[in-house]
């Protein structure tokens, strides 16, 4: 499993304990009431047996019933009292955990939604999946037993060996020579066990996100009919999963009963060892009795102890990996200081920008040009040439590796990024709806925005006419990622999504890919109206649209290598002449526009000159 | 002292976790699904048989040793003073002891094996089913919903098998046990210890009521954080983008802040009952006593040792007497979200596939690739058609073009030909027979269908041109890499081909990812290729190329394209124009422009201000002088 780069050395156990007690210690009196009722209930259980063994000895000597009597009241009362106390012990407990527990979920949250796209690219949905909920389980497993248990395992064993000496030295001093067997067992089995869950939790892992990726591409399974051989992997993984945890069966049935046995042959060694001193009247046969009641609780606070250490390990792993997305810095933030940006006017310029999206690739290079108030550009070039990419920069989803960016004259890292972001509306190339209706689809950004307001954006996006025409209308659920729609349909839902922001600057990264041209053009005119005094930038395969544009901007290889208008790029005869020109060769190869050198490479679709395959 | 073994969390697989929409209210009764349950159990009787045994021995042994502490041990050795007697019993205790252990170790064996097995087999059924289920289905449900039956839901049934039922036989089994040797003992001290036991029920009933409701609210409350999360994460880009982060995390704090608070509740009630139980425990540990008391004064209990023996046994009887009930609050809430676990399961393997192989379905033959469809109709809501009577033949090699407005159903109809649906009227056949012949693997074995969403998998780009044919050579990949004009691309990659590409083809352009899926589509050598919208991202210099390279590549198969960019359907044999699920033009290129209709108009849409800027007169002999320029 692949785990996320946070750029940032983890500094270990110490940092993660560091990080975990500012929240504890925000909920410390819970915390506090717990130890303290976990300390009183111990020392009332290490009590109570005595009032039994009182009970025996006036059975057997005093044979008074009064004190009888007493006694029993007294062990029903302190009972209660024990009941109270272990009552208010697990409801602290509990709350402190889950306190805890909240605040961590909240921050995780809202780490994740702090992070920038370039976090989201690397890391995979399932693993921020699984931080969130399993990780975090973890951390409450360990803090809402684990704490408390282990202070009271302490001085549990601390009474009970205080008590168990008080009755007789020899007896505890063979208990106690026991102890490290115990003490043995569970270190040697814990590891083993743990090792071979933790295989599992992996492979267990790996299984889950086959599934999920066989789920969600579904469809592209079956077009390939692929399904045999998802089929066999899903069997091979789900088959190797079962078989760790076969392992993990096979040494849980030694383990387990192990501590029985342990414990019940400690107690058949007290009552022969005992009985013979009893015999010999070195002891009552209450002590005896009380001492076998103490005995058996010895491997209690041991085998707990075992467990508090074994929780730790994995909480440790797995609040280090909650802890790293917490802490990770986002690579776009506000900086301190940073001001609101004024209402956009309009005028954008790159700077000089390089990006890349790792650092030793590049993608843009040295990309600069301006874009007056108000115009429209357009963006053309090759498929990957990194059209997508310089439109991503001006939300600043991400930030540029050298070289800056302005709008207005602001450095866009010098605004506050929802300041920029609530005036900007983008429609990406790649569109994602919620499972929710087509109303609350389009009020995505605005969610109180009237009816009229819906419907005025659904008809510039020439969503309106369709929609009407669905069962639902508005309250269509459009399923996941929308999928119950048409492609042209889910794009003209983005766009209306984009427009009902009433932003100052839109972007249109090929929105209108699947839609027909004559919708296309009608959405033109309606954007044309709209978006006037606005700028737009627009990505489209469709020269149509492009040539109405104020400024084209012709990128290959993520460098601009020609700029202007329609016209002025087509008397000059070079790349967007040529790519214009194509659009024209509709017969054969003799008409196929002259290439220049270097074309070639111009085209990633890398073909060879004369159009001939391999 | 109760706390059974706490190293048992050593395996605990947390708590289930439920993701999208569950419903928590059962429809189908308890027998049922666990009449169901019981027959993943069937295969292994002879397991079942034995843990069977192992629990009621181990049974056994934990009930004799309070007897033989307290009756013998102390009675009748120690407190007569019987060393050698006392040896020998002592080695008895022991080997109850020691089988106690045996029996332990085959039952915990035997109950983690068969609920290993029963697990294994539950998620190879869920997931084979998934395999056979039709789109329909997947259109309608949660993709984390789904991950979740398969997952989180089979494995609080594990845990509750291995955890729960077990333990519940125990109990049932030790319960039964020792009022048999309680009464065996005394008549009545047993009658004495059992006053508490009206008790103990009202509390029991009153308490369960409570952790019904308790733990109903707790287990929605988590799905829904799971479930917002999902979305948050799928919906991230589109989150941010539109400066949503506010609002998501005020609302995920709130569901946060639910979960909590319903988990505090429910831990004041479950903090509440154990106490309870135990004050309980100690008034009927009292009673016993104080009733013993007075029996051993009056000599009821005969010889004053056996009346001590008696009284120990008893308080060691009583305590294992209320450790089952004690339990009951853990297993019970295992058990119930179990029940709500297998119902979501079985659930999800009644649904039967819409579309399904019929019965004598057989292989496609190698097929020519000649497709015809009669008077077909078809709506995702019965009610609504969305493909409406539709009829046509297309004869083998020949290359169609669908073409259309957005809407009017040109994917659909192609999502027929591959029997993602079937036609509610009317029959699609290929070669002349009917595709509801044929297996469905079978059919689409010979096809090769670029989906108008483009998706990839995590894995190489190798891995992924391959993905529809595993067993290509790389020489293979690389040939339909270049046949599409991919190779360039992916050769400026850092690793070439082996190149990883993320969740959804995360990190190519999306005119790449296009590009990757017609590489795969092309390296399966299909008789029918499908292509919806394959190229629509695709520059139309590249486009251009392709459409060239495509006169080779479809040459030798029936096509079927999709296009809203009329350049690229214009070298199409027969142009097909889909209005409102039906056919409203039909034609060459030539013919449809002459015919001055939909389709007319849409090519003029696209070409008018180029023409007019190229060629200022707008006609079809001056766009098809154009076109032959
Ligand atoms: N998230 C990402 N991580 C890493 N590399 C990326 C990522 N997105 C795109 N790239 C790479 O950056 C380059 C430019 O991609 P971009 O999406 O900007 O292309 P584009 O011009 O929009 O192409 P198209 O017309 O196909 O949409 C491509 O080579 C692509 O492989
Ligand atoms: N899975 C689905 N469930 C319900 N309705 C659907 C589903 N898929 C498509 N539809 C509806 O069926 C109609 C036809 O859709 P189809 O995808 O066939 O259109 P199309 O012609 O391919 O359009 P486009 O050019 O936009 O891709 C649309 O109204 C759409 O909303
Ligand atoms: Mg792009
Ligand atoms: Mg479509």
């Amino acid at each position: 499993m692949s785990s996320i780069n946070v750029g940032r050395y983890w500094r270990g156990d110490m940092h993660l304990l560091y990080r975990l007690s500012k929240y504890i210690f925000r909920r410390w009196h819970a915390l506090l009431l717990s130890i303290l009722c976990m300390l009183a209930s111990t020392y009332l259980q290490v009590y109570i047996p005595r009032i039994s063994g009182a009970i025996i000895r006036n059975i057997l000597e005093m044979r008074d019933f009064g004190t009888l009597l007493s006694l029993v009241i007294q062990s029903i009362v302190l009972t209660c009292f024990l009941g109270v106390i272990s009552f208010l012990q697990r409801y602290a407990n509990s709350y402190f955990s889950h306190r805890v527990i909240y605040d961590v979920r909240n921050d995780l949250y809202k780490a994740i939604q702090r992070q920038s796209f370039a976090f989201f690219d690397r890391t995979e949905t399932g693993q921020i999946m699984s931080r969130a909920t399993t990780d975090i389980d973890r951390i409450r497993g360990f803090l809402g037993f684990q704490i408390t248990s282990l202070i009271g395992s302490i001085f549990l064993l601390g009474g009970i060996m205080l008590s168990m000496l008080s009755i007789s030295l020899e007896l505890t001093l063979f208990c106690f020579s026991i102890t490290p067997l115990l003490v043995i067992i569970f270190v040697f089995f814990g590891k083993r066990v743990r090792d071979i869950t933790h295989k599992a939790r992996e492979q267990y892992g790996v299984l889950t996100s086959v599934l999920w990726e066989n789920v969600s591409g579904i469809r592209t399974i079956r077009s390939l009919a692929a399904e045999d051989q998802e089929k066999q992997k899903f069997y091979d993984l789900n088959k190797s999963y079962y078989q760790s945890m076969l392992q993990a069966v096979r040494l849980r049935s030694i383990f387990i009963p192990l501590s029985a046995l342990v414990s019940g042959s400690i107690t058949a060694f007290i009552y022969w060892y005992g009985g013979l001193q009893v015999i010999g009247n070195k002891l009552t046969i209450d002590q005896l009795f009380v001492f076998s009641a103490y005995a058996a609780m010895l491997t209690q606070p041991i085998s707990r102890m075992g467990d508090v250490w074994s929780s730790y390990q994995r909480m440790a792993a797995a609040g280090k990996r909650v802890f790293e997305v917490i802490d990770a810095t986002p690579d776009v933030k506000d900086k301190p200081g940073a001001i609101e940006m004024p209402q956009i006017k309009g005028h954008v310029v790159f700077d000089n920008v390089s990006f890349g999206y790792d650092n030793n690739h590049l993608i843009l290079k040295n990309v600069r040009f301006e874009v007056k108030p108000g115009e429209t550009v357009a963006l053309l070039g090759p498929t990957g040439s990194g059209k997508s990419t310089i439109i991503r920069l001006i939300p600043r989803f991400y930030d540029p590796t050298s070289g800056r960016i302005l709008i207005d004259g602001y450095d866009i890292r010098d605004v506050k990024i929802d300041s920029l972001r609530r005036q900007i509306g983008i429609v990406s190339q790649e569109i994602f709806l919620f499972n929710a209706t087509i109303k609350d689809n389009i009020a995505f950004g605005k969610p109180n925005a009237t009816m009229d307001e819906i419907i005025n954006v659904a008809k510039a996006a020439k969503a309106y006419d369709f929609i009407m025409q669905l069962p639902q209308g508005f309250n269509t659920v459009v399923g996941e990622g929308g999928i119950t729609l048409s492609g042209g349909q889910r794009q003209r839902i983005a766009i209306a999504r984009a427009l009902l922001m009433n932003p100052r600057i839109l972007i249109l990264d090929d929105s209108t890919s699947s839609v027909d041209v004559d919708t296309e053009h009608e959405i033109q005119q309606a954007l044309n109206m709209l978006m006037k005094g606005r700028t737009t930038f627009i990505i489209t395969q469709r020269l149509s649209t492009i040539r109405n544009a104020d400024k084209i901007i012709v990128l290959n290889n993520g460098e601009i290598v020609e700029e202007g208008t329609h016209e002025s790029l087509m008397k000059k005869k070079g790349l967007y002449y040529r790519i214009y020109q194509s659009l024209f060769d509709m017969q054969g190869e003799k008409s196929l526009p002259e290439l220049k050198e270097g074309d070639t490479k111009v085209i990633e679709g890398g073909f060879s000159r004369d159009g001939s395959l391999a | 002292m109760r706390e059974v073994f706490p190293e048992m969390a050593l395996w605990h697989r947390g708590p289930p976790l439920y993701v999208g929409e569950v419903k928590f209210e059962r429809k189908i009764p308890t027998r049922i699904l666990l009449l169901r349950l019981l027959k993943y159990i069937t295969p292994y009787k002879r397991e079942v048989t034995l843990t069977l045994i192992a629990i009621i021995a181990s049974s056994i042994s934990n009930m004799i040793s309070p007897y033989i502490l307290g009756r013998e041990i102390i009675a009748k050795y120690i407190l007569r003073a019987d060393l050698a007697g006392l040896q020998i019993v002592i080695l008895v205790f022991l080997g109850f002891l020691v089988l106690g252990w045996i029996a332990n170790m085959v039952r915990t064996y035997l109950v983690g094996k068969i609920g290993e097995n029963m697990l294994f087999q539950m998620r190879s059924e869920l997931f084979n089913h998934l395999q056979t289920l039709s789109f329909s289905f997947f259109d309608r449900w949660n993709i984390g919903d789904i991950v979740s039956r398969v997952t989180n839901d089979t494995d609080s049934i594990g845990e509750a098998f291995t955890e729960g039922v077990i333990h519940v036989l125990s109990d049932i089994m030790s319960l039964t046990l020792v009022i048999g040797m309680m009464l065996a003992v005394n008549v009545q001290l047993t009658l004495a210890s059992m006053v508490t036991i009206p008790l103990l029920i009202v509390s029991t009933l009153i308490f369960q009521s409570k952790f019904r409701t308790v733990f109903r609210v707790t287990r929605e409350k988590i799905s829904q954080v799971t479930s917002k999360l999902e979305e948050s994460l799928s919906g991230i880009r589109e989150i941010k983008s539109f400066n949503k982060e506010r609002d998501f995390i005020e609302d995920f704090q709130k569901v946060n802040l639910e979960t909590m608070q319903a988990n505090i509740r429910a831990a004041k009630i479950q903090g509440a009952f154990f106490p309870t139980v135990q004050v309980i425990q100690a008034i009927g540990s009292g009673i016993v006593m104080i009733y013993g008391g007075i029996l051993a004064f009056n000599g009821a209990l005969g010889s004053i040792e056996d009346a001590v023996g008696t009284l120990v046994t008893f308080l060691l009887y009583v305590q294992t007497f209320f450790r089952p009930i004690q339990e009951l609050t853990n297993f019970y809430a295992i058990i119930q979200s179990a029940l709500a676990a297998a119902e979501r399961i079985f659930e999800l393997l009644d649904i039967q596939p819409e579309v399904k192989d019929s019965e004598n379905a057989i292989e496609m033959p190698p097929i020519k690739g000649e497709i015809t469809f009669e008077n077909v109709t078809f709506g995702y809501d019965p009610n609504h058609p969305v493909v409406n009577n539709i009829s046509f033949k297309i004869n083998p090699k020949e290359t169609i073009a669908l073409v259309g407005p957005t809407g009017a159903g040109k994917s659909t109809i192609v999502k027929l030909l591959c029997r993602f649906y079937d036609p509610q009227q009317g029959s699609i056949k290929i070669d002349g027979y009917d595709i509801r012949m044929f297996t469905q693997k079978s059919l689409r074995k010979q096809m090769g269908i670029i989906l108008q969403e483009t998706l990839l998998f995590s894995g190489t780009i190798k891995d992924n041109i391959r993905y529809g044919k595993p067993d290509a050579t790389d020489e293979e990949v690389i040939n339909a890499a270049k046949a599409v004009g991919a190779h360039e691309f992916i050769m400026n990659l850092p690793n070439g081909y082996e190149t990883k590409v993320g969740e959804k083809g995360l990190g190519l352009s999306f005119g790449q990812k296009q590009l990757i899926a017609f590489a795969r589509a092309i390296l399966k050598d299909p008789a029918i290729l499908i292509m919806d919208e394959a190229t629509s991202s695709i520059d139309p210099y590249t486009d251009l190329l392709i459409r060239k390279a495509m006169r080779t590549l479809l040459k030798d198969r029936t096509a079927i394209i999709i296009a809203h960019r009329l350049s690229t359907v214009r070298d199409a044999d027969r142009i097909l124009v889909i209005n409102n699920g039906r056919i409203v033009e039909e034609g060459s290129h030539e013919e449809l422009i002459k015919r001055k209709g939909l389709y007319y108009r849409l090519y003029q849409m696209q070409f008018k201000d180029v023409e007019s800027l190229s060629k200022p007169v707008i006609g079809n002999e001056e766009i098809s002088s154009i076109s032959r320029k």
